[in-house]
């Protein structure tokens, strides 16, 4: 029921408003956007609890079942209180009789201890040891009012955007504050530091070398642990670009340290420049430079993506150029 | 095949599915972002995008605890909008007032450019009496009072019933219709010539 219909002028008026047609920047949207493929990526909220939860709390909700729950609890403690002494005329217990309230008391030990009734509210921080899938350095605190969103992946081609997304994705998302996760349990910060302050090595250096020693493994670019000196890199198809050598390595693993993320669609985007890495005939990796990002294939699963600036890319690029 | 409900999105997107935000995202975040920009006004039009970005990341946030309340997600999301807002007007140390504003002088109604009312026009001269009238009511509404600005806003942006209002602003349901009669008599009463005057009797 509603008792005051909306009023067709101030309607009208409000529709030709200069601001009816204002849309939010396109780097907020990407930020949202990213943060909600992150969370996504995140292991899904439990849709049930599990069994022992589940009985648990139907067996505390069973009024007799409380009750008797309650009951040899109340004996327990009891019990424990009379350990060793029986009440009565006698006070002494032969030794090779366990008590009896003693007896009650290991079997109430043995009970599983009253559970709370758990809601799916409790479940993500409860939920039994999944799979082992790489948090991301940075993850979405829930209930943080004030936190900012952490690094964000990019969005792929715009054809697969709905209409109003088109121009959100095809900007290069701003780099935003990480919040304040727990830390990982590597040291991150010692090895960080190093990252951040090594220059570009000019001598033919190993390309693990050149990138440094990254303890956090969110941190590491993704070829480090399937790259070997001597590994030879060549942009497909060969021409305008020249070999990336170790500092044009070390440069693309700045731009990209932390951004890292397991890439749910492995296909690049188009126009993308495509660089493969060979050791003798076998192919070691292929790292693509996207529009807006980074993709990195070794020569297993999974591939994992960062987000690129177009300032990065460009000056990636001009690195190379002939 | 009917589009899904937005419900179905967010159990989509609360069972992992990304997509299903960025359906949502496209169906809502134009008329957020426009009821956010109005609710804060011109004074805090810089936090706008800060509380529209904060609005759908508590959005994501609670994929994990979300659950269909009886309200449409769109009133859901707008409350958060709301909450949020308020939290940021509180904090850049603007009064919000709870309370009407029923003592508050007469407006001054504005009278209509070279026009005594919402007479006759072609389309063109059409349009730009609307785009002046859009811009005189959102002059108006940046001395409406918080509570009446979001009651207003959500009536007539978000198509809300006043009971729905009432809930989402857990307020009572006379308390919302009050406020959303205020609102609309002293916008109406702003308008001035923009709007035909009813005949009182």
């Amino acid at each position: 029921m509603n008792p005051i219909p909306p009023d067709e002028h101030l309607l009208k008026a409000l529709r030709h408003a200069p601001d009816a047609e204002v849309v939010p920047p396109h780097e907020v949207s990407a930020r949202i956007l990213a943060a909600a493929h992150r969370s996504a990526a995140e292991q899904p909220a439990a849709t049930a609890p599990p069994a022992w939860r589940r009985w648990a709390a139907a067996l505390w909700h069973r009024p007799g079942a409380s009750a008797a729950l309650a009951s040899v609890l109340l004996a327990g403690f009891i019990g424990l209180l009379w350990r060793g002494e029986v009440p009565g005329p006698t006070s002494e217990v032969t030794s090779n009789q366990p008590a009896p309230a003693a007896a009650a008391l290991r079997s109430t030990e043995s009970m599983a201890a009253p559970v709370p009734a758990v809601t799916a509210d409790a479940a993500p921080s409860v939920l039994p040891a999944a799979a082992p899938q790489p948090a991301p350095a940075n993850a979405v605190v829930p209930r943080k009012a004030t936190a900012a969103p952490p690094a964000i992946a990019p969005r792929r081609a715009a054809g697969n955007a709905t209409p109003a997304l088109g121009p959100v994705l095809q900007t290069q998302p701003a780099e935003i504050a990480p919040v304040q996760p727990d830390p990982p349990a590597a040291p991150e910060s010692p090895a960080k530091a190093e990252l951040r302050s090594r220059p570009a090595q000019t001598t033919a250096a190993p390309v693990a070398a050149a990138i440094g020693a990254a303890a956090d493994a969110a941190q590491v670019p993704p070829w480090q642990a399937s790259t070997l000196a001597g590994d030879h890199w060549r942009w497909q198809p060969e021409g305008e670009l020249r070999d990336p050598d170790a500092p044009w390595w070390a440069a693309l693993a700045r731009v990209t340290q932390g951004r890292w993320q397991l890439a749910a669609d492995a296909q690049p985007a188009p126009g993308s420049l495509r660089l493969e890495g060979q050791r003798g005939p076998d192919r070691v990796g292929r790292l693509w430079l996207e529009p807006a990002g980074v993709l990195w294939c070794g020569a297993a699963p999974p591939c994992q993506r960062a987000p690129l600036p177009a300032a990065s890319r460009r000056e990636l690029l001009d690195r190379l150029a002939r | 095949m009917p589009d899904p409900t937005d419900d179905h999105l967010m159990r989509a997107f609360a069972a992992g599915d990304a997509r299903a935000f960025e359906t949502l995202y496209a169906r809502h975040h134009l008329a957020l972002y426009r009821f956010v920009r109005r609710l804060l006004g011109r004074e805090a039009a810089t936090q706008a995008d800060e509380v529209f970005q904060d609005t759908w990341l508590r959005a994501i946030q609670a994929r994990h605890t979300w659950q269909p309340q009886g309200a449409a997600w769109r009133t859901w999301l707008f409350t958060l909008a709301h909450h949020r807002a308020v939290d940021c007007l509180r904090k850049a140390g603007r009064e919000v007032s709870w309370g009407g504003d029923d003592d508050a002088p007469p407006w001054e109604p504005a009278a209509a450019p070279g026009s005594d009312g919402p007479a006759a026009r072609n389309d063109a001269e059409d349009q730009v009496f609307w785009r002046a009238a859009g811009q005189r009511l959102l002059d108006c509404l940046e001395a409406l009072p918080l509570p009446q600005k979001t009651v207003f806003l959500l009536h007539h942006e978000d198509g809300l019933q006043v009971d729905e209002m009432a809930r989402a602003l857990e307020v009572g349901f006379e308390t919302a219709k009050t406020r959303l009669r205020y609102a609309m008599s002293k916008l109406r009463t702003c308008m001035g010539a923009y709007l035909p005057q009813k005949v009182s009797g």
